[in-house]
C-alpha cells in the first residue's frame, strides 16, 4: 500500500464509511437500560436522602429575624466586655479596714449591741 | 449556539436538578436521553460490549453523584458525559493494551456484490476494526467528530485541547483510515477511482 494509494481512496469514500457507522449506532440492550434504570433509581434515593447544609436551617434553628437580632446583640455585647478594659478590684486590706468598718458602723458600740441580740 | 441547542443544554441541566430533588421522571429521560449515547461513544472506543457496559455504568453513577452540585454555567451535560466517557475508555485501553490490533476482525475480501444494507454492515464492522488500529487520540477525533458529529470547540474541549490540535488530529486520522480501507474497498462495493 503505497502512499498514493491512499490519497486515491477519497474522501467520499471514507465518507461512506462514516454515514454506515451513523446510520445505525451501536444500541445498548434493553436488559442493560433496565439496569441503568434501576441504578439511577437507587443513586437517586442515596442523593434526596442526603440534607444539604443551608444556612437557612441555621438561621431558621437560632429563631429567625428575632432571634437573629437577639443572637447579634449578645454577641456584640460579649465583644465588648471582652475587648474592654478590666476594672481595677478593690482590695481589703488592713488600711482600709477602719474605713470599712465606719462604713459599715461596726464600731465596738454596734458590735455589743449585736452581740446582746 | 443555536437556540435549540442552547433550550436542550438548559432543559439537561433542569433535569440533573429536578434528579437531585427526587423527580423519579427526570431519572428515566436522563436514562434514555444519555445512556444510549455514552454506551454508542464506549463501544465505538473499545469494541466491547460488555466493557462499553461497564463504562456506561461507571460513567452514569458519577453523573448521578454529581447531580446535586452540578454547576450549568461550567459545562454542557453531554459534553461533560463526552469527556468522562472518553477518559475511562482511553483508561482502559491503556490498561488492556489493545491497541496492537490483534483482535481485529477481517472483512470477507472474497464477497462480488451485496445488496445496500449488508454492504452497510460490512462498512461499519470494517469502520471499526479500522478505528482500533488508529491512536487512541485519532481514534476519539473521529468518533466524536465524523461519527457522532460534534463541532471541533466542542471536541476540543472534551479532550482538553485546542481546536487547531484537533483539526491536525482529524486529518492525520482520515489519512490513516483511509491507508487501512483502501485495500477493502473493492470488497466493500466502493467505487474504484483507478478505472
Amino acid at each position: 500500500m503505497t502512499r498514493k494509494d491512499a490519497e486515491k481512496f477519497a474522501e467520499d469514500d471514507l465518507e461512506q464509511f462514516f454515514q454506515a457507522a451513523r446510520a445505525e449506532p451501536p444500541q445498548p440492550s434493553l436488559a442493560f437500560m433496565d439496569s441503568l434504570m434501576t441504578q439511577a433509581m437507587e443513586a437517586q434515593s442515596q442523593v434526596a436522602q442526603k440534607p444539604k447544609f443551608q444556612w437557612r436551617s441555621v438561621f431558621d434553628g437560632v429563631g429567625g429575624w428575632l432571634g437573629g437580632a437577639g443572637l447579634a446583640s449578645a454577641m456584640a455585647l460579649g465583644v465588648m466586655i471582652g475587648v474592654s478594659a478590666p476594672a481595677e478590684l478593690f482590695v481589703v486590706g488592713a488600711e482600709q479596714t477602719t474605713e470599712l468598718e465606719e462604713f459599715l458602723w461596726l464600731d465596738d458600740y454596734a458590735l455589743a449591741t449585736w452581740d446582746e441580740l | 449556539m443555536p437556540f435549540d441547542a442552547q433550550t436542550q443544554d438548559s432543559e439537561d441541566a433542569a433535569l440533573l436538578a429536578a434528579f437531585a430533588a427526587g423527580d423519579a421522571s427526570a431519572a428515566r429521560i436522563l436514562v434514555s436521553r444519555f445512556g444510549p449515547m455514552v454506551y454508542s461513544v464506549a463501544f465505538r472506543m473499545l469494541n466491547n460490549a460488555a466493557e462499553a457496559e461497564d463504562v456506561s455504568q461507571e460513567v452514569m453513577t458519577r453523573l448521578w453523584q454529581i447531580a446535586p452540585k452540578w454547576d450549568a454555567d461550567r459545562a454542557k451535560v453531554s459534553t461533560w458525559l463526552y469527556r468522562v466517557t472518553n477518559n475511562q475508555c482511553i483508561d482502559r485501553l491503556r490498561k488492556s493494551k489493545r491497541m496492537s490490533g490483534d483482535e481485529v476482525p477481517e472483512v470477507a475480501d472474497d464477497t462480488p456484490s451485496v445488496d445496500r444494507k449488508m454492504a452497510d454492515d460490512q462498512r461499519r464492522d470494517a469502520l471499526q476494526a479500522a478505528l482500533d488500529e488508529l491512536p487512541e487520540r485519532q481514534k476519539q477525533v473521529i468518533v466524536l467528530r465524523q461519527i457522532e458529529g460534534l463541532p471541533n470547540p466542542e471536541i476540543a474541549a472534551i479532550m482538553d485541547t485546542s481546536v487547531e490540535a484537533v483539526e491536525s488530529l482529524s486529518s492525520r486520522a482520515k489519512r490513516a483510515l483511509a491507508k487501512i480501507l483502501a485495500p477493502k474497498k473493492s470488497a466493500l462495493g466502493l467505487i474504484d477511482h483507478d478505472t
